[in-house]
């Protein structure tokens, strides 16, 4: 008769950018109610179905894999979320909003328009441009009344240049450019966690003659 | 069964706040908690503050990794071992500003000076902690300091073991304890071999809160044997007493004066009276010293139950355009891997993010408690 593991897995937390900042405004803006998880840097094709010592061992690959620690910027965590879902699921709510990869020239702007699988948009997106000086992003049709479930929080919380708005659909619009640059937009289901992420390009402003 | 990927937290069940873990690390750099060489800067002996105190190094001020760990200073109720206004117009009254300053922070507003035992000292001095060692108090009970002397070597701890009925282990509130000859060895956790001098009552007293030892002159020169200053005026501001700050040559040949409070003719000079100490803490060779710091820790009881978490929107677990599951044995006996744990307000900001050790294998048969700490 062996002993039963009554372990309870103990990590350690560290604060956000976010975190820190509601936390200098004290402690009641500090008020922890809720968690996610997820499974940053795990990939599943090392789940392996063909281990030659059998299914018990089909994700030792992933099991026995270092963790790098946390980061306190809150735009490079938990980009891969878990979600809760009937089990025999067979495909996983995905995001889509028409483009692969955005081109703008000066002065073009276009509307993003993201829908999910199962119509499951109720709690709305959050999309991230991550350099804000190349193209303004702006909320185009703003969340339902009642419905508050920002992403990542105020533009301030996240590192650099990214900008963060909410909404269920979103404007961008080419900024002036001496030259020609790239970033990415992030565009999440806040319900689902569902993401997708399209670089953006913005082509220099031509010179006239 | 509600898609989601965020759960509330149970506040009566999941959170436990105000955990409060008393931690005690070696007070000096790195958390080192032996200090056994001592260095000061040149700099300070022609600088105004060389006047009041000089900063006692790890390593020699010329290796960029050097930091200051504590103060030495000399305090004198009447200005004694800096020159007066009559003396020198120029003069600020070093000594007596440093007395007054630390009897208005340690000294309740009735008392007027410092009193070790049942003796009333005009001078101290002290050996202030500097603030980025101590982080929040020095531990007593802890601690040791030697000063060597004309009459050997002689090992300096604080009674609060008997004080307090027990050796401590971290820092109590409390206060202030005498400082006592003995060491770190015994019953109660250390061993008094001499409460107070016959010349002038107790050692000294060490104020764990603030990271201060007063030393009371008039037990510690006769006790450890401090020189007698000769001369004129030959505190330690003689040429060869100015040696003091080296730290490899008159250092540990040079002798420990005896504050000079004597009155000043010639040059009228500032004495440096605690240089007289740190030389004696340069031959001893050993301070031995841990800081205490109390954290405060709220506990968030992540619980992973067995029908939720077993999808992941991670770009190698579907096709992203389809959205269909690429492992078909997942279909049926989803397995994920927990690596993050995110903490959210209601707004869904991200506060706090916690990484487990190894991948964390979640399934349907599968339910997982995992304690999250946050420290502040």
């Amino acid at each position: 008769m062996g002993y039963l593991n009554n372990s309870t897995v103990t990590v350690d937390a560290i604060l956000t950018k976010k975190g820190r900042e509601l936390l200098s405004k004290g402690q009641s803006q500090f008020n922890i109610t809720q968690y996610a998880v997820a499974d940053d840097e795990v990939d599943y094709t090392l789940y392996n179905t063909a281990h030659p010592l059998g299914t018990n061992y089909y994700g030792s690959a992933i099991e026995n894999m270092p963790v790098l620690e946390a980061s306190p910027d809150e735009t490079q965590v938990m980009r891969y979320k878990l979600v809760s879902l009937d089990r025999g699921t067979k495909e996983i709510p995905t995001l889509s909003f028409g483009y692969d990869a955005i081109n703008l020239n000066y002065n073009d702007s276009i509307n993003v328009s993201p829908s999910t699988t199962n119509g499951l948009q109720s709690a709305g997106y959050t999309a991230i441009i991550y350099d804000g000086t190349i193209a303004t992003l702006a909320t185009g049709t703003p969340l339902p009344s009642g419905v508050t479930t920002p992403f990542f929080g105020a533009q301030s919380a996240v590192s650099a240049n990214a900008v963060v708005v909410q909404g269920l659909s979103f404007g961008l619009a080419a900024k002036s450019l001496t030259v020609t640059r790239t970033t990415q937009l992030t565009i999440v289901n806040n319900l689902t966690g569902a993401t997708k992420t399209v670089t953006v390009t913005v082509n220099a402003k031509p010179t006239t003659a | 069964m509600p898609v989601r990927t965020f759960v509330p937290f149970s506040a009566a069940d999941d959170i436990v706040t105000a955990n409060q873990t008393t931690v005690t690390l070696g007070l000096w750099s790195n958390d080192t908690g032996s200090l056994t060489a001592f260095y000061s800067s040149s700099d300070q002996v022609t600088g105004n503050s060389g006047k009041y105190y000089f900063d006692i190094y790890n390593k020699a001020t010329t290796d960029a990794t050097s930091e200051v760990q504590f103060a030495v200073a000399y305090g004198h109720m009447d200005g004694g071992g800096s020159p007066t206004l009559i003396q020198n117009e120029q003069s600020t009254l070093a000594t007596q500003a440093t007395y007054l300053q630390y009897k208005n922070i340690l000294l309740g507003p009735t008392d007027d000076m410092f009193t070790f035992g049942t003796h009333q000292s005009a001078h101290i001095y002290i050996i202030n902690i500097e603030r980025a060692r101590l982080r929040e108090q020095f531990d007593p009970g802890n601690w040791l300091l030697k000063l060597s002397g004309s009459n050997g070597l002689f090992t300096f701890i604080d009674d609060s073991g008997q004080t307090l009925s027990a050796k401590s282990a971290t820092a109590k509130s409390g206060r202030v304890f005498n400082i006592v000859s003995g060491s770190l060895t015994g019953v109660s956790g250390s061993t008094i071999g001499a409460s107070q001098s016959i010349q002038g009552g107790t050692f000294g007293l060490v104020y764990p809160d603030v990271g201060i030892l007063v030393l009371n002159p008039d037990a510690i020169v006769p006790t450890v044997g401090f020189y007698s200053a000769s001369g004129t005026y030959s505190g330690c501001a003689t040429a060869s007493g100015q040696n003091f700050y080296q730290s490899t040559d008159a250092v540990n040949v040079g002798r420990p004066f005896a504050p000079y409070t004597g009155s000043l003719t010639g040059n009228y000079s500032e004495q440096y009276n605690h240089a007289g100490l740190i030389r004696s803490i340069v031959r001893g060779s050993e301070f031995n010293a841990r800081s205490a710091e109390t954290i405060s820790s709220t506990h968030y009881f992540v619980r992973l139950r067995n029908k939720d978490f077993n999808y992941s929107n991670n770009p190698t677990f579907y096709n992203n355009t389809n959205g269909q599951i690429l492992t078909d044995e997942f279909v049926l006996d989803p397995h994920v891997y927990v690596t993050t744990i995110g903490l959210y307000n209601d707004n869904s900001e991200l506060l706090a993010v916690a990484k487990v050790s190894s991948p964390l294998e979640k399934t349907f048969d599968k339910e997982a408690l995992v304690r999250v700490r946050l420290d502040f």
